[in-house]
């Protein structure tokens, strides 16, 4: 067990803290006060996916046995209580209520899939009406969590799977498609944040567009012909990045654009200088160039932070 | 040269403060307070930090064997270059000194003649084990005791029996459980036996299953994990000590996996009647902490420092598992028009 209650006692002593905030602590410290909270959302995230996960492997084995239209009917009534649940609730909600609120999610987009393969609905339909239905809900019930299922669905009717192997592909047109999506998300954030001053949905739109678009020019950078235009959109797009570190203090901007650049920068340094001996040096030159320039400017930034 | 207590205990501190939700006045003047003489850096940036090193070190290996340097050399230029940052420049958990040290030991590791016994990896826990001293770094010690618990199931894989090879994980967890019991100076050496209580139960199970080549659950197999996890949430409890919840919860979900085959109930029912066991236990937690305000309570806090980012990242793509695969790009294929006939989600795929 650990226990900072000698230095807090030091700190209220020597006026630091005051006696108020110094009782708070120590009693953290000494368990007089214990917060179950992580472990209880904790328990009803993994639950909820459970159940997700469970739903959708009834879907896959039980095809024939139940019926397609009883599987839709009984999934979107199942839906349909989660919501209901969430709803009644919303005045006084606890802490599994937005577990039950994504796992309702969950199950409308595994209900949506399978009406799209039984009635032979168009899927990119589906997806996009499942984007639409999940950012209606995020609104609605002021949730992150159906915001990421609106975003995934987005991404997935533009045919970009969050996966890691998509970034060694050197699909051109699936770049495209990510930098889209990124296009769509900065749109998106924007209206959202002009529309709403208090939107928590902020640093989810922004996490997720630097991301997609840093994956589509590394896609860029992968193609052969492709490789000096990938290079160059991930270094210019790793300055935007930058900036907007400074600007809004957020020093994971700063992080995608130094790690994302290294990774462009290697990747066409590996094709154009290939050899045992070139190849290695101009890396190990570039991860150095890398530890340098982030060390500076996370000085800077911490300077600029105190 | 390292830290004092005082100094790595201040960084502890200085790692919470955020987290202690402080009055702005207060929160800089304990800053300014915590202040060391050494360089640090946030486990965020200290990963990036790392990350991009350990890049380097792998260049470095690469250009030394390249030009008959051997890896020696690269360990030799890694370490002298890691003591150098430490004693001259103070960085200390900045996440370059760590990865420059680890890297060196592994890269003189490699260097040495390879005979393909299972003694390379006590060379390997050695290392880990030398650079979590050096550097007070819990991460680097539980890898080290994996390497060592991976050691004793490889020498005795022969054997093909499960005791022997999950007996010392096991042993391992349930000393982590006793040591955590006592209040450690080092930060440091708390999150070491915190990381052996968490991983040890899935070491044990993992290095079990593959020495015995079953992959059928044994009531036998899950009981050790039932009393393993009663242990660690009876302490956990006692103690007030979240590490030991996780650990708890670990033994436990090692235990449902085991008993899965025993009961005739198909899976789907099985992760469903899971699923709904555990929303039900967390509402019941929750009711009965509602408006509490001492002792166990349910006020907000991070279990870790990216609790919503992990769940966030962990909706999108247990998402799109849901809701199906996207289409496949193709050229002059638009997003609307490409088809997506393939649904499923969380391992369960299929074409209709």
């Amino acid at each position: 067990m650990l226990s900072f209650e000698p230095e807090l006692t030091d700190a209220r002593d020597d006026g630091v803290l005051t006696p108020p905030t110094a009782a708070r602590l120590i009693a953290m410290q000494r368990r007089e006060i214990f917060t179950l909270f992580g472990e209880i959302r904790a328990l009803a995230w993994i639950g909820a996916m459970l159940v997700a996960a469970g739903v959708s492997v009834l879907i896959s084995n039980h095809i024939k046995d139940i019926g397609a239209l009883t599987i839709a009917i009984v999934l979107a009534i199942a839906a349909a209580g989660c919501y209901a649940w969430a709803w009644m609730r919303r005045d006084r909600a606890s802490l599994i209520d937005d577990s039950i609120l994504l796992l309702g999610g969950m199950l409308v987009s595994a209900d949506a899939g399978w009406i799209a393969t039984q009635w032979h609905v168009d899927g990119g339909r589906t997806l996009l009406f499942l984007a639409i239905f999940h950012a209606v809900g995020a609104y609605r019930f002021e949730s992150r969590a159906l915001l990421s299922l609106s975003i995934g669905a987005l991404a997935g009717w533009l045919g970009i799977e969050r996966k890691l192997e998509i970034l060694f592909s050197s699909n051109v047109d699936l770049a495209i498609r990510a930098f889209v999506c990124a296009a769509i998300l900065a749109a998106w954030r924007e209206i959202d944040r002009r529309a709403r001053t208090a939107t928590t949905f902020t640093p989810v739109f922004e996490h997720t567009a630097i991301t997609l678009a840093f994956w589509g020019s590394l896609i860029f950078a992968a193609n052969q012909e492709t490789a000096t235009v990938g290079v160059v959109f991930t270094l210019a797009l790793g300055a935007l990045s930058t900036v907007y570190a400074f600007r809004t203090n957020t020093e994971a901007f700063l992080l995608y654009a130094v790690i994302y650049g290294t990774l462009a920068v290697d990747m066409w340094v590996w094709r154009g200088f290939p050899g045992p001996t070139l190849s290695p040096f101009i890396t190990l030159l570039t991860a150095i160039a890398a530890v340098i320039g982030l060390t500076m400017a996370h000085r800077r930034f911490r300077s600029r932070a105190a | 040269m390292r830290p004092t207590i005082a100094e790595e205990r201040a960084h502890a501190i200085a790692g919470q403060l955020d987290d202690w939700e402080l009055p702005a006045e207060e929160h800089r003047a304990l800053g300014k307070q915590l202040a060391t003489r050494w360089r640090r850096n946030s486990p965020f940036v200290a990963a990036a930090f790392f990350g991009l090193t350990v890049f380097a070190m792998f260049a470095l290996v690469a250009l030394c064997k390249s030009i008959g340097a051997t890896e020696f050399a690269a360990a030799a230029i890694a370490l002298g270059t890691g003591e150098y940052m430490i004693r001259r420049r103070r960085m200390y958990g900045s996440g370059i000194e760590s990865a420059l040290w680890i890297g060196g030991l592994l890269a003189f590791i490699a260097g040495l003649p390879s005979t393909g016994e299972a003694e390379a990896l006590l060379v390997i826990a050695a290392a880990f084990a030398l650079a979590a001293w050096r550097m007070q770094n819990a991460i680097f010690g539980t890898i080290g005791v994996v390497c060592t618990a991976v050691y004793f199931a490889a020498e005795w894989h022969r054997a093909h029996d499960f005791w022997r090879v999950a007996m010392v994980p096991l042993a391992l967890a349930l000393i982590a459980i006793v040591a955590k019991r006592w209040l450690f100076s080092r930060p440091w050496i708390d999150s070491f036996w915190s990381y052996v209580a968490i991983v040890m139960p899935l070491v044990a199970e993992i290095c079990g299953r593959i020495v015995t080549y079953d992959a059928n659950g044994h009531l036998e197999y899950a009981l050790p994990y039932a009393i393993l996890g009663v242990i660690a949430l009876l302490a956990g409890l006692h103690l007030r000590e979240h590490s030991l919840l996780i650990a708890a919860g670990v033994s436990f979900a090692i235990m449902a996996f085991e008993l899965h085959d025993l009961v005739d109930t198909p899976l789907e029912w099985k992760l469903i009647g899971g699923g709904v066991v555990l929303l039900g236990l967390a509402a019941l937690v929750a009711r009965r902490l509602r408006g509490r305000t001492a002792g166990f309570v349910a006020t907000p806090a991070s279990l870790t420092r990216y609790d919503e980012l992990l769940k966030l990242g962990g909706t999108m793509v247990a998402g799109q598992a849901m809701h199906g695969k996207p289409a496949e790009p193709e050229p002059a294929v638009t997003g609307t028009t490409g088809g997506s006939d393939s649904f499923g989600g969380a391992g369960a795929t299929g074409d209709y």
